[in-house]
């Protein structure tokens, strides 16, 4: 029979992290992906190229998380950050619908980096 | 605590390779053992026939001896449709069989069966159509050529493919494993701790 194929016994692209309100979560199938850079062209006025300026994306990434219970909503996920070692993220959407099979429940969740804070009032 | 390590949750490692262990092993044909009496894997006909007749084994109840010896015949590779003398041998053959390990035993063998088996996502709606219809539409694009053998294959092989199927169509979607249960019991330790902490704090200040 097959056996784990995980070096040094890590789990592969799984995740322990701290979300700031929902407190420790696991999370699975963790998925990071640098966005695509944004390409601005300069132009003359007879729209012949003189120059061009590029901005680097932002990482963005999917994980399906474990709840503790079927109880949680996973919906107020939404907006709560977690720090890893390739930066902050926050949770956007779109989150997935809870899926519960043997007493365990899963939603896939979506996030981005944060590039600073607004405080909405 | 970025990655997760097998040495931070107890006992997930033999979890996943149990669950491991089981999918290989229903590619290879192997019998089942229950206390003795060899049966086969079963597919979905072999469903259909025992959920029909009710087999309270089924639904994680209590059978009697009479159904425990119905489970164990209908699943048996000696099994033949209305061969009542081969029947007659069978249940003489495990009258001596310990009704609480042969019960304990095929639950645990209906538990392994479904191991891979779809989540619920709590949303249910007016069925038009068998389960079965579900299984071979989602399986093949040709149906009624397919349905003998999709009913007749093994229900730990085809939850495998629909499960791959489904990570196919949809990179993003959810997959649960049993050795879910080690990790959901790790991370409610972690929670409990984490509000321990939490009361202890505000009652220090």
């Amino acid at each position: 029979m097959s056996d784990i194929i995980n070096d040094n016994g890590v789990v592969g692209f799984t995740r322990q992290v701290t979300l700031s309100t929902a407190g420790p979560t696991i999370l699975d199938d963790f998925k990071l992906d640098l966005g695509s850079n944004a390409e601005f062209e300069r132009t003359n006025h007879k729209s012949k190229t003189t120059g061009f300026a590029q901005a680097k994306g932002i990482l963005k990434g999917t994980a399906t998380a474990q709840l503790s219970s079927a109880a949680v909503d996973p919906q107020t996920f939404w907006g709560q950050t977690f720090t890893e070692a390739e930066g902050t993220f926050v949770i956007i959407a779109p989150i997935g619908r809870a899926e519960t099979k043997s007493g365990e429940t899963k939603a896939t969740i979506t996030f981005r980096q944060t590039t600073g804070s607004v405080v909405l009032s | 605590m970025p990655l997760l390590k097998f040495s931070d949750v107890p006992g997930l490692r033999e979890a996943i390779k149990r669950e491991n262990d089981i999918r290989d092993a229903s590619f290879l044909d192997i019998n089942a053992n229950i206390c003795g009496v060899e049966i086969r894997q079963m597919t979905p006909r072999d469903l259909l026939i025992l959920d029909g007749i009710g087999n309270p084994l089924m639904s994680g109840g209590l059978p009697s001896p009479a159904q425990l010896a119905d489970f164990l015949w209908k699943l048996s590779p000696r099994y033949l449709e209305g061969h009542s003398v081969r029947r007659f041998l069978f249940a003489r053959s495990i009258r001596h069989l310990n009704y609480i390990e042969a019960v304990r035993a095929c639950l645990n063998y209906i538990e392994d069966t479904f191991q891979d088996s779809p989540p619920s996502s709590g949303v249910s709606s007016m069925p038009y159509a068998g389960w079965c219809a579900h299984l071979i539409c989602n399986l093949s694009s040709n149906p009624a050529e397919a349905e003998k053998v999709i009913l007749n294959t093994p229900l730990k092989r085809l939850f495998q493919y629909l499960k791959v199927l489904r990570r196919k169509n949809d990179p993003d979607s959810t997959t649960h494993n049993p050795s879910d249960k080690v990790k959901g019991d790790y991370l409610r330790l972690l929670n409990a701790r984490q509000q321990l902490v939490n009361v202890l704090k505000r009652r220090a200040n």
